[in-house]
């Protein structure tokens, strides 16, 4: 008889494993966002621009020449079985320079989840937020941060039973943050159909007020 | 009708025309002054200041996750369930713990063959809120919950918590095809927060937790492993993890 010890960690930071794709690669569909007065939310459209004008080398996960070009993340579902994020992608891209603002309410709502139970029976997608201090036109990276009301974006998912996430971010100069998600999570794949019902890839929803 | 009947009957016509348009003179009168004052009242707001036991950013709840202790799991013919893993611990402010929402959501149910030696493990989650400290004596309907620190508090199963998969006695499995649930609690809890003793059958707060105008629910474990020895290589893994989160529905 072998004895096995088991450590059970809560809230544990994402794992990385991989699964070889015997049904191909998803990745993440539709973004959009909005926002009350400037542009705020620079949503990854996964091809060149779409992040501010000051900013020249913006992507967290970008290719191309500055990082101009957003990359999607994308895994491999497969029927029957669970599986994790295999490759880590852009999803939105966070001026936060107002300096009439001390800080931005910023939510994330998943915006297909009823499709997305039609392929999935679960999931939680790992949600990171990543803060840009820019210098030159560069952002110099620092995250998985906690924000300012306290979450630890580290280990922070999006679930099938949760859809939104909101959090405080503060505001200042060369200030910006990208939502991203990272290798890691799960999801548990029980249909790779893409008729009316289905979806295996999650579209979201941004939007960022700025507060005093 | 005689000429006197009729001047009569004017008469009275007239009285009661001059008493109803006196009465409509009144109304329209109070009327007026109503809106006169209403012109000129000033309105003011009675902001509630938030209850007591609220965390530092202004929310009645939040979950704070535990690293329980490690468990022995054998690899045998024999199934067997390990119980009492505590997961979670979530504080609310007093009163406050009716409609709070708790996620659980499984992140790595392909370990499960490696790390419980059977793939087909399932595991059962319940909220228990303390009754009184040190361990469950007989008599009590509850079940022990050690702390990290190695005491004993006896906690008792909230039977009121629902959710989509959510049994009767409150509780919920999760397994490797049922990789989330979650819990909202219905069961309201003392709006003034009353020490835990070694004693007692009703949710009282622990003491020595810091946890002040606050009470609090333990999120617990069970794991089933079934008999038998599960086919093929298993892997390495050795730790299983869970997101949890916790969320205000109440308005």
């Amino acid at each position: 008889m072998v004895v096995a010890v088991v450590a059970l960690v809560a809230l544990a930071a994402a794992l990385g494993y991989s699964f070889t794709a015997t049904t191909g690669v998803t990745s993440v569909g539709t973004i959009t966002g909005t926002n009350p007065g400037s542009s705020l939310i620079y949503s990854a459209t996964y091809s060149a621009g779409g992040l501010p004008a000051a900013v020249t080398n913006g992507w967290k996960y970008g290719t191309g020449t500055n990082s101009t070009t957003s990359t999607s993340p994308s895994w491999a579902p497969i029927v029957g079985q669970s599986g994790t994020v295999d490759t880590a992608g852009d999803i939105a891209f966070i001026d936060a320079t107002d300096a009439n603002a001390t800080s931005l309410l910023v939510s994330l709502y998943l915006t297909n989840a009823s499709d997305l139970g039609g392929d999935y029976s679960a999931y939680a997608w790992p949600i990171r937020i990543y803060k840009c201090t820019l210098s030159s036109g560069t952002c110099a990276w620092s995250g998985p941060i906690t924000t300012a009301d306290g979450t630890d974006t580290s280990a922070s998912y999006l679930t099938n039973s949760t859809a939104f996430e909101s959090v405080k971010l503060d505001t200042g100069a060369d200030t910006y943050y990208e939502i991203a998600m990272d290798a890691g999570g799960m999801f548990n794949t029980i249909s790779n159909s893409t008729s009316s019902g289905h979806s295996l890839t999650p579209s979201f929803y941004v939007t960022a007020t700025p507060t005093s | 009708m005689t000429a006197a009947a009729q001047t009569g009957s004017t008469v009275r016509r007239r009285r009661l025309r001059r008493l109803l348009l006196t009465a409509l003179a009144v109304v329209a009168v109070g009327t007026v002054g109503t809106f006169a004052l209403a012109s000129s009242g000033l309105v003011a707001f009675n902001i509630i200041t938030p209850p007591a036991g609220v965390t530092s950013s202004g929310v009645v709840s939040q979950l704070v996750s535990l690293t329980p202790s490690q468990i022995t799991v054998q690899q045998g013919k024999k199934g067997q369930k390990v119980s009492g893993i505590n997961l979670a611990r979530v504080e609310v402010a007093e009163g406050y713990a009716a409609g709070q929402k708790v996620d659980v959501t499984w992140l790595d149910p392909q370990d499960a063959g490696s790390a419980l030696h059977n793939p087909n493990s399932w595991l059962t989650f319940g909220l228990y809120y303390p009754i009184h400290m040190d361990a469950c004596t007989g008599g009590d309907p509850a079940d022990a919950i050690t702390l990290t620190d190695g005491s004993d508090i006896c906690a008792a199963l909230d039977t009121e918590a629902t959710g989509p998969l959510v049994d009767s006695s409150g509780q919920t499995i999760i397994s490797k095809t049922n990789l989330s649930g979650y819990f909202v609690v219905n069961k309201d809890d003392p709006s003034t927060a009353v020490d835990c003793g070694s004693s007692g059958s009703s949710w009282c707060a622990p003491t020595g937790l810091g946890l002040d105008h606050q009470n609090v629910l333990y999120l617990t474990t069970a794991i089933t492993v079934p008999g038998g020895i599960p086919p093929g290589q298993q892997g390495q893994a050795s730790s299983l993890q869970f997101f949890m989160k916790v969320r205000g529905l109440a308005g």
